[in-house]
């Protein structure tokens, strides 16, 4: 008969082996998660766990914040490939990056419209500066659009990417529908009113069913020459916009390849594994369906918990000389272990909450650590889970 | 050897009773207070906490909550919050508002023909093309919080849960891209992304209320949150700082070890090593934020949260309000 302790071994060696197996399976792991469950950390030891078995892997973050620069030791990153050093990933290698959304879209113009005089057009363009340095969405609109090149075009066999927290995240899934969506011939036709094309443009179309009043209307809120100067954008940038409209759909596809995964970080704490269901509901509707779940920072419970006895506390620093602290030590001991037995059985809750979700097998634990890490020591905290720790 | 430490404990709870009451201030006297910080360091748990706070100072609070998942309500006995404005709470009101209607609420709030609005979202590409637009959901969003604020404004604070920190810089920065979109013609919508730009960086009608816990990341990302805040004018009021671990007893670090090597104790011994090594972490996160945060604005106003092992529970706001409430006691001065 197995005991219990050997029994959880077990688990965690199967939950262990079929995240190994997804790692050099998948060409791209996606890590979707909530905040603060580090995810940022799992991203990048996922990425130098591949690399340790031989792959040639890139990391990419889609966060604005320095966490992965944090997370691999390395000071800034941006976005070109930055290697890591040789030690940490060989035999294999990895590179970090970063996006920038205003400096994304730029290149993305630069290699799309080969036109000098027509890309300066667009960059001067005020509806252009608007959605590439000033307001949110971009981010997710390039990310999608770097990650299709890197998985595409850049030769690695492994890309891990690190998402937002969950309603960007699950924004970032969506991208590439509405990015084909904003940039598809139709909402250009929609504007422009085409010399070949007999179908009338949104602007005609409107004043036939609302009559002009409607239209001062809509002039008076919007602002008379809006409407006018949105045209003028979309029929400048047509051609560029079918290009974008035909990036993103093939993005999306990669989204759902076979050889994509997508990996659930989350902590064992109800509030986060409530979070994960949620996830893996909202990942469902949009037909991706995750093949692991990584529960992080969880607080395991211990084999055999005695209870603290007053004379073992007097004998153990009565041997060190300590004698006089040994009340206060008991009382403060005491009070821990209660603290720390309510964590631990609030994350044995929130780790059977989540194996009921995906299956044993695929829950992988990740202990918290009882000591406090840098970075660098979570994640290589994290490989020796996988078995390759290093150092 | 005792003077310095009751100093410090005299010096620390000052502090506390100072930010205590800014933070009382600002839900007093401000329309809007918006919550927000890195993520997974307990925003709503926060908002509702203040929600409460508020109402125990005698006002009638709104909880503003954007996309909020469906889950249990935060205050004991409490209704979910829903799509429309509605009581949550006795006392308080909540709302919640999904990014994908802000759009057309805000539209239908704000056109003043319904005949143009219901054009403009029965048509799949004008719906398509109005929610794939950058800044038009954010416009909307802040747009459907100021209409509420001005509604509501005058009993108490909306408390708005926002998203991780961007979403807060995206939200500020809306009305400025729409105006800049619209600036050749400056029609009603202008005018009205021009009010909305002067009520957030009114500091008599708005508080941005940040909130991290003390570890590295989201108290570095706290303070970038405040860089980006002040470029964008916004008025900040106190921070919160939630999850702090409580002082423990003095315990030497030669009796840790010493109960970590016995083995009837050595697993008391790792818990307590491991409680006394959160407590340094936040000792030390805490006396960073202060220093900083005293460098960027002059003083550092930090409320401290406690830590609760269970945080699901809905008793959870109900107790870190308790705890917002007990009064702080400053120890006296010890006599020479």
């Amino acid at each position: 008969m197995t005991t219990p302790s050997a029994a959880r071994a077990e688990d965690k060696a199967k939950a262990a082996a079929h995240l190994t197996k997804l790692l050099l399976e998948s060409k791209l792991i996606v890590c979707v998660g909530s905040g603060g469950v580090g995810k940022t950390t799992t991203a990048a030891a996922l990425a130098i766990a591949a690399a340790r078995s031989g792959k040639r892997a890139a990391v990419l973050t889609i966060d604005p914040a320095r966490r992965l620069a944090q997370a691999l030791g390395i000071e800034s990153m941006g976005n070109t490939p930055k290697p890591l050093l040789a030690t940490l990933t060989e035999p294999g290698s990895v590179d970090a990056m970063m996006l920038e959304a205003g400096e994304a879209l730029d290149d993305f113009v630069l290699r799309l419209v080969p036109d000098q005089e027509r890309r300066e057009r667009l960059f001067q363009n005020r509806l252009y500066q608007v959605i590439a340095r000033h307001l949110g969405g971009t981010h997710e609109y390039m990310a999608v659009e770097r990650l299709h090149a890197l998985v595409e075009e850049s030769g690695y066999d492994t890309v891990i990417l690190d998402t937002p927290p969950t309603v960007n995240a699950l924004d970032f899934l969506d991208a590439p529908n509405r990015l084909a969506g904003f940039f598809s011939e139709k909402i250009t036709r929609f504007f422009v009113k085409q010399a070949e094309d007999k179908k009338k443009g949104f602007i005609d179309r409107l004043r036939d069913r609302a009559g002009d009043l409607a239209m001062s209307v809509l002039g008076k809120a919007l602002g008379e020459g809006f409407i006018e100067e949105l045209t003028d954008f979309a029929s400048a940038f047509q051609g560029l916009f079918v290009a974008i409209h035909d990036r993103a759909v093939a993005a999306d596809k990669i989204l759902r390849a076979p050889s994509t995964s997508f990996l659930i970080v989350s902590a064992a704490d109800p509030v986060r594994t409530a979070e994960a269901e949620q996830f893996l509901q909202t990942l469902d509707r949009l037909g991706i369906h995750p093949r692991g779940v990584i529960a992080n920072r969880v607080h395991e419970a211990r084999a055999d918990t005695p209870a603290l006895d007053v004379g073992a506390v007097a004998e153990a620093l009565g041997a060190a000389g300590l004698s006089a602290e040994a009340p206060a030590a008991f009382e403060a001991a005491s009070q821990a272990m209660r603290q720390l037995d309510g964590l631990r059985a609030r994350d044995a809750r929130g780790l059977a909450h989540l194996e009921r979700l995906v299956g044993k097998q695929r829950v992988m634990v990740i202990s918290e650590l009882d000591r406090e890490v840098q970075d660098r020591a979570a994640v290589e905290h994290f490989l020796g889970a996988l078995g390759l720790r290093r150092g | 050897m005792n003077q310095p430490t009751t100093t410090n404990a005299r010096v620390a709870a000052l502090a506390e009773r100072k930010a205590r009451a800014s933070l009382d201030q600002v839900l007093t006297s401000r329309q809007m207070v918006f919550v927000t910080g890195k993520g997974g360091v307990g925003k709503s748990v926060v908002a509702a906490t203040l929600a409460l706070r508020a109402r125990a100072l005698g006002l009638r609070p709104v909880l503003f909550e954007c996309d909020s998942p469906a889950r249990l309500s935060l205050f004991p006995g409490g209704k979910a919050v829903k799509d429309d404005i509605s009581e949550v709470a006795p006392g308080i009101l909540g709302i919640n508002q999904k990014s994908d209607d802000a759009i057309r609420d805000y539209a239908a709030s704000t056109l003043p023909s319904k005949t143009v609005a219901d054009l403009l979202f029965e048509n799949r590409v004008a719906r398509l093309f109005l929610r794939a637009s950058p800044s038009v959901a954010e416009m909307a969003l802040i747009g459907r919080i100021a209409l509420i604020a001005e509604q509501y404004g005058q009993d108490g604070p909306v408390i708005v849960d926002l998203h991780a920190t961007g979403h807060a810089i995206n939200l500020l920065r809306a009305p400025g891209g729409i105006m800049r979109v619209l600036q050749k013609s400056k029609g009603a919508l202008w005018e009205r992304a021009q009010a909305i730009e002067r009520m957030l960086q009114d500091k008599t009608r708005t508080a941005f209320v940040t909130v991290a816990v003390p570890e590295e990341l989201p108290v570095s990302e706290l303070l970038e949150l405040h860089d980006k805040l002040i470029a964008e004018g916004a008025p900040i009021g106190p921070v919160i700082l939630n999850a702090m671990v409580p002082e423990a007893a003095a315990v030497s670090p030669e009796a840790v070890a010493a109960l970590s090597s016995s083995p009837q104790t050595a697993a008391a011994g790792r818990d307590l090593g491991f409680l006394l090594a959160q407590r340094a972490r936040c000792v030390r996160e805490e006396a960073r934020l202060r220093e900083r945060l005293t460098a960027l604005h002059g003083e550092a106003l930090i409320v401290t949260l406690p830590v609760r092992a269970d945080n699901s529970d809905e008793r959870l706001a109900p107790r870190l309000e308790e705890a917002l409430s007990r009064p702080v006691i400053v120890p006296a001065v010890e006599a020479a």
